[in-house]
Parts: C-alpha cells; structure tokens; sequence
C-alpha cells in the first residue's frame, strides 16, 4: 500500500498459469479483518502442517499487514519473488508463495519424508540412489517431484475402482511427451471398469489392449530415479496409491535392459553390462533349445570333442534329451519359485541346498548330464541379469517355446521360432508407438534423437 | 512412417535370397555361354529397373498397387490384375518355400518328417503375414542386421579357404567375351527385383528418395559375382553341373 510496486514483481496468478494441469496445486485465500493474502503451494512437495503453524495461524492472530509481513521475509529461509523462474522453483522445491499487499514473498515450508522411504528390493543399485517408492501417493509424488524440479512436470490424478478408489497420478513432461500416447491412455484410464485395483502391475495389465500379449510393453519400476529419468525422455509415468510401484510407458524393449547404474559406472563399464545382459538373455533364450537340437538331432554342427563329451556325460541317462531338459528346467523353476515364498531367513539356504544337492544327486544317479547341470546353472543365473522383473518373468517362460521347438523340429525350429519372435517383437507397439527395431541405426542416421531409450 | 532405407532393405534381401535356389543353377548351366556378360548387362539393366520403378512409384506416397489402380481402370480388370498379382506371388512363394523345405530336410535336419517342416515353416508364415507392413520392414532390418555378418564372414571365410580354386575362377573369366544370353541374364536380373515388393509397401512409403541408388548396382553385382564364382571355385568349372541346390552343396562343402 504505502510501497511502489516493483518493478518485475510477480503475481500468483501468473504463477498459477504456468503451473496448470497440476492436480495438487493448492490455492487459498486468507481473509481476516485486517486484511487479505492469497496462499498458494504444492501439496506433494510442501509440509501442511508447517504451513498452518507458521503461515495461517499468525495471519489470524496478527491485527496489522505490515507487522506480518515482516514476520514473514525475516523468517529464516524465506525469500522475496523477484522474477517467475525464480518464483516456479522456488515453488516446485517446497516453498509456499504467499502474495500480501501486491507482493510475493516465498516461504520454506520443504516436506521431508526421509524416515518413511525404504530402499529399493527388487531393482537394487550397487551406487547411486537407493530410495524406492513407497506405499504412499504423496511421498511417491515427492520422490519424483524432488528429482525433477520442471514447471514443465504436469499431474493429473483420478480415482480408478468402485470399491477401491484408488488413487492414481498422471505425470509427464509437458514440453517433451507424445501427446498421442497421453491422449490414449487417458481414454484407457476413463473407460477403464474394475472394482478393486490394488498394484501396479494390475493396472499395467488393463490399460494394455493385447490380452495375449508375450512381453511387458510398460515398465512396471519402483525406482523414482528410473521414473525421472524417463519421464525427462518424453514418456509418460503412472503413479499409484497403496502400492510401491510405478508404470512407465509408452517402452521399448530396450528400455528393459536399462539398468540404472549403466549411467553412474564409467561408459566403458556401463556399455560391458549391457552387453553382459544381452548375452544372458540370449544365453538364457536359447541354451536349452540348443542343447536339446544339438544332442537329438544335429550333433554334427558342433566339433566332435564336445558332441562326444555330451554324449559320453548322457551316457547313463534313459531318457531322450528333452526330457533331461525339461526336467532340469522345471527343478530350477521349482527352487526360484520356492525361494520367494519361504522366509527370508530361511530362503538363500534352502536354494544353495536344494539346488547342489539335487544337481549332484542327480548326476550321480545317472539322470541327467553332468553338462546339463552346468546349463541349468547358467540359464538360471543369466536370467536374473535383466534388471525388470516383469521381462525377467517373460523371458522364463519364453525359453519354453524355444525348448518346444527344438524338441518338434530341431535347430531349423530354433531358427524358425527366432525369427518369429523376432517379428513379433516388430510388430507391437507400445501405446502406438514402435516396440522393437533398429533404433540405433536411427540415432546413427540423424545424428541425435531426442530420447536416449534407443541407444544400444 | 518408413524411413528411405526400408527401399533398400527389400533388395538386398531379393539379392541375397537369390542363392537359394534358381540364379546359381541358370548361372552356371550357361558359363561358357555368356552367363558373365550376362551379370555385367544385368547390373546395369537391373539398376535402371530399380530406378525407374522407384521413381515411378515415389509420384504415388503412401498408396500400394491396388489404390493407385482403383480409380483408374474398371473394376472388372483391377481384380483380374490383383489376381494374376496374387497367384503370381503365391506360386513364386510356395516355390521357394517348398525348395527351402527340401533343402532343410537335405542338408539341415534329415531325420525330420516333410510335413513337420512344411508345417512350421507355414506356421511362422502365416503369424508374420498377419502383421502390419511397416512391423514386417523392422523385422526386416533386424534379421538382415543379424545375418548380414554372418553372411560377410562366410564369404571372407569362402573366399580365404585354400582349396577355393582360383585357377577355376579365371578360367571361367576367359569366356567373357561371349555374347550374354536371355536365360541368364533373366536369372541375374532376379537379384534386382526386390523393388516389386514397393507395389504393396509403397504404402508406407512416404517420400521415397533414391539418391543412394548406386549402392544396389554395386551391392547386387558382388552378390552375383559371389553367386557365380565361389561354387565354381569349390567345385571346378565342369564339377558344378553335378549339384542341384549348388550353393547349399557348396555351403556343406565349406
């Protein structure tokens, strides 16, 4: 009243414009007889507690303006807005604005929810962050929003399930993301009809159209840091409540193999893993089909020590190889499925247990090959390489059909089946947009892509 | 949409298929009678083909044969031309796969039964045919990004063996002069006609530029010199009229 305003002083609602689509925007005004002043702030980020004690209370308690506006800028750690950048930081890192008398002053009012986020279990780091989602949509939304300080990062929130309510939270780059693929999984999410939605991966299985589908086409993380890393490639993220968890899409298959470290190691180190990862997947792919092609029906492809050290280490097995395979394959499905139900105590020993002593057993009676339980092994532990669970899952059950067709046709059915899977995989599509081709030759061709997904 | 270099894709792959089974045989029954003429004639005249097709079809983006026919001619005769098309294609087809079926069961897997072969072949087939044209390019590029390697390593492989028979190789080189003939020279043209597959991809075609046309000329000439020569080299100049599917003996015999 009594001051001029300043020069490139900044109002709310210019504020509030840059800040729109976001569904947990808070926007108040105070009225007390003194006097009025708008609030506003972003609720994930922001402490509510903190900004009724020390923002609204004293507003009602305070008879002048004046008097609380100085109470206000000689708070510690708040600060006046000067320009709209400053202002939307300032914001999207946990201040509250608060405009009294035509100016905008910025106070911390940061949530800190350090005590409540637990570290990632399934999708563990050897650096880097290690903070995992939680159960809880808030704290989720703070991970993320503490990641990616961007006015560009819109929220939108629904409610999915009669029963359940859940809650679930849009978020994507404005600038960046595919606005076809939002648009389209608004549709899925608005039409969507279920009564209880409980986890991520459940979600992730209704907004996919493909009912037979062989692949995860969404990542299904718990990872905030894999959230923001993708979200900064144009992707769009799924947020839900009640569950620790979040979906990516739309994702290449590439995307799969991404482990989050690839970034932090050197990129000498980072590319090795990556190829370690591809190898295992073929490995993990293949090893059985070929094993059974190579001992039942072209012994004559590999070089003669190796066919005679397999079919000296058959020797005593009574049955056709593809018996000793699935056999084999079904123990260790057996063991890793055991190994996830029993106690945690209890779990690494009864794998380490059950695992030698049943291959050495084995061996010893004459069932299976000595070499089969080395392929067993490997298979097994290549396949825990891919840093997804949910295409660790699909890849297990993918060398069956490989073992199928072996077992049918041998190494031209291996062939045949690769090349169908291979054309499969080109043929889906992630919320419309290419699953798997050769995104590299692309990023080779234009110099630069906007995304990093494809980079082999 | 696809990118230029899916054009590409579809002739390298007619050229390399082209060694399966008829091009080599046509080849080699006419090498003393102007089957070399006949691929130095056949680069030139197949890389003019491809041009020309490529140019002609680039006036029409996005449409395949039947919608640049539609509004053109009568029905009645759009049919019979889609007709003759399709059987075209399905002879061209089953032939190869049913050579393929009988190559698998003569070099690969003996002890299998034709039908099982012939039913997995169909089933993967029938699966791909299903899918859109665009996915069948990417799938396209990754398989031949797979093989190509492979493919190079085997013919550096061929090429290096010491008992490949150089002195056979140029000696079918003295008959150069001959005058070319038609049935080799329709034979070596088959490793160019990969752009017919642009009357139904062309659909995904949006701007087709054919600047790097040169690379199909030269690309197809080494696949035919390969084609001719390196069973020549294995065999003798008068041993490769022994063999039916010449290059998979050759293969066997690497």
């Amino acid at each position: 009243m009594s001051e001029q305003p300043h020069k490139n002083v900044v109002s709310l609602e210019g504020v509030k414009g840059e800040l729109s689509a976001f569904a947990d925007l808070v926007d108040n005004t105070l009225v007390s007889p003194s006097g009025q002043a708008n609030l506003l702030y972003i609720k994930s980020v922001t402490d509510a507690q903190k900004i009724s004690r020390t923002i609204i209370t004293p507003f009602y308690e305070m008879e002048d303006m004046s008097a609380y506006r100085d109470y206000i800028i000689t708070y510690p750690g708040s600060e006046e807005g000067t320009t709209v950048e400053r202002a939307l930081e300032l914001l999207l890192s946990g201040y509250a604005g608060l405009a009294i008398q035509s100016r905008v002053y910025f106070f911390d009012a940061l949530l800190s929810e350090n005590s409540s986020v637990s570290q990632t279990t399934t999708e563990s780091v050897t650096q880097g962050p290690s903070d995992g989602f939680t159960e809880n949509l808030a704290i989720n939304l703070n991970l993320v929003r503490r990641r990616y300080q961007s006015p560009q990062l819109k929220m939108e929130s629904m409610l999915i399930g009669n029963i359940s309510r859940t809650k679930v939270a849009i978020l994507y780059d404005e600038s960046r993301v595919n606005h076809e693929v939002l648009a389209e999984l608004r549709e899925k999410l608005g039409t969507l009809k279920v009564d209880i939605l409980q986890a991520a991966g459940e979600l992730e299985k209704y907004i996919s159209s493909d009912k037979l589908r062989l692949i995860p086409k969404t990542i299904v993380t718990e990872r905030p840091d894999r959230v923001v890393f993708n979200l900064a490639e144009g992707k769009v993220a799924l947020l839900t409540d009640t569950t620790g968890f979040a979906i990516v899409l739309p994702c290449i298959f590439n995307d799969f193999f991404i482990a989050m470290d690839d970034k932090i190691n050197l990129p000498f180190v980072g590319r090795f893993l990556k190829l370690l990862r591809i190898i295992g997947v073929a490995m993990t792919l293949w090893l059985p089909a070929l094993y059974v092609a190579l001992t039942s029906y072209n012994p004559e492809i590999i070089r003669i020590q190796i066919t005679l050290l397999i079919a000296g280490s058959r020797a005593t097995v009574p049955y056709p190889s593809f018996v000793e395979v699935l056999i084999m394959l079904l123990m260790m499905e057996f063991l890793t499925e055991a190994s996830i139900r029993l106690p945690r105590a209890v779990g690494p020993t009864a794998t380490t247990v059950g695992g030698l002593i049943l291959g050495q057993a084995a061996t010893e009676a004459g069932l299976v090959g000595n070499i089969m339980i080395i392929l067993v092994a490997a298979v097994a532990i290549s396949n825990f390489l891919i840093p997804l669970n949910m295409m660790s899952f699909s890849i297990r059950v993918l060398k069956y059909y490989f073992v199928l067709a072996a077992i049918v046709l041998g190494l031209v059915g291996i062939v045949i089946c690769f090349v169908g899977f291979t054309m499969y995989l080109c043929s889906q599509r992630s919320f419309g947009q290419p699953y798997f081709r050769l995104f590299l030759l692309d990023d080779v061709m234009k110099g630069q892509r906007k995304g990093k997904g494809g980079k082999g | 949409m696809a990118k230029p270099r899916y054009f590409y894709y579809l002739i390298i792959m007619n050229s390399l298929i082209n060694i399966i089974n008829f091009v080599p045989r046509e080849l080699i029954d006419r090498r003393f009678e102007g089957a070399l003429m006949s691929i130095v004639i056949s680069v030139i005249v197949g890389t003019l083909f491809v041009y020309w097709f490529g140019f002609l079809i680039s006036k029409f983006p996005e449409k395949g044969i039947p919608e640049i026919l539609g509004p053109l001619m009568p029905k009645l005769l759009v049919s019979a031309i889609l007709l003759f098309f399709a059987v075209l294609w399905y002879v061209a087809g089953a032939t190869t796969l049913l050579s393929f079926v009988d190559i698998t069961l003569r070099f690969i897997s003996p002890d299998t039964g034709p039908y099982l072969v012939m039913g997995g072949f169909l089933i993967m087939v029938c699966i791909c045919c299903r899918f859109d044209s665009l996915s069948l390019l990417f799938g396209l590029e990754i398989i031949l990004a797979i093989t190509l390697p492979l493919i190079l390593y085997a013919t550096f492989k061929a090429l290096g063996n010491p008992n490949f028979s150089w002195d056979a190789v140029l000696q079918i080189g003295t008959h150069f002069w001959h005058a070319p003939d038609w049935m080799s020279l329709a034979a070596a043209t088959f490793s160019f006609s990969g752009y017919i597959n642009l009357i139904i991809y062309n659909r995904v075609f949006q701007n087709l530029k054919l600047k790097h046309i040169w690379i199909v000329g030269i690309e197809g000439f080494l696949v035919l010199l390969v084609t001719f020569f390196v069973p020549i080299g294995y065999f003798g100049t008068v041993g490769v009229e022994r063999h039916v599917y010449t290059w998979f003996a050759t293969a066997d015999s690497i």
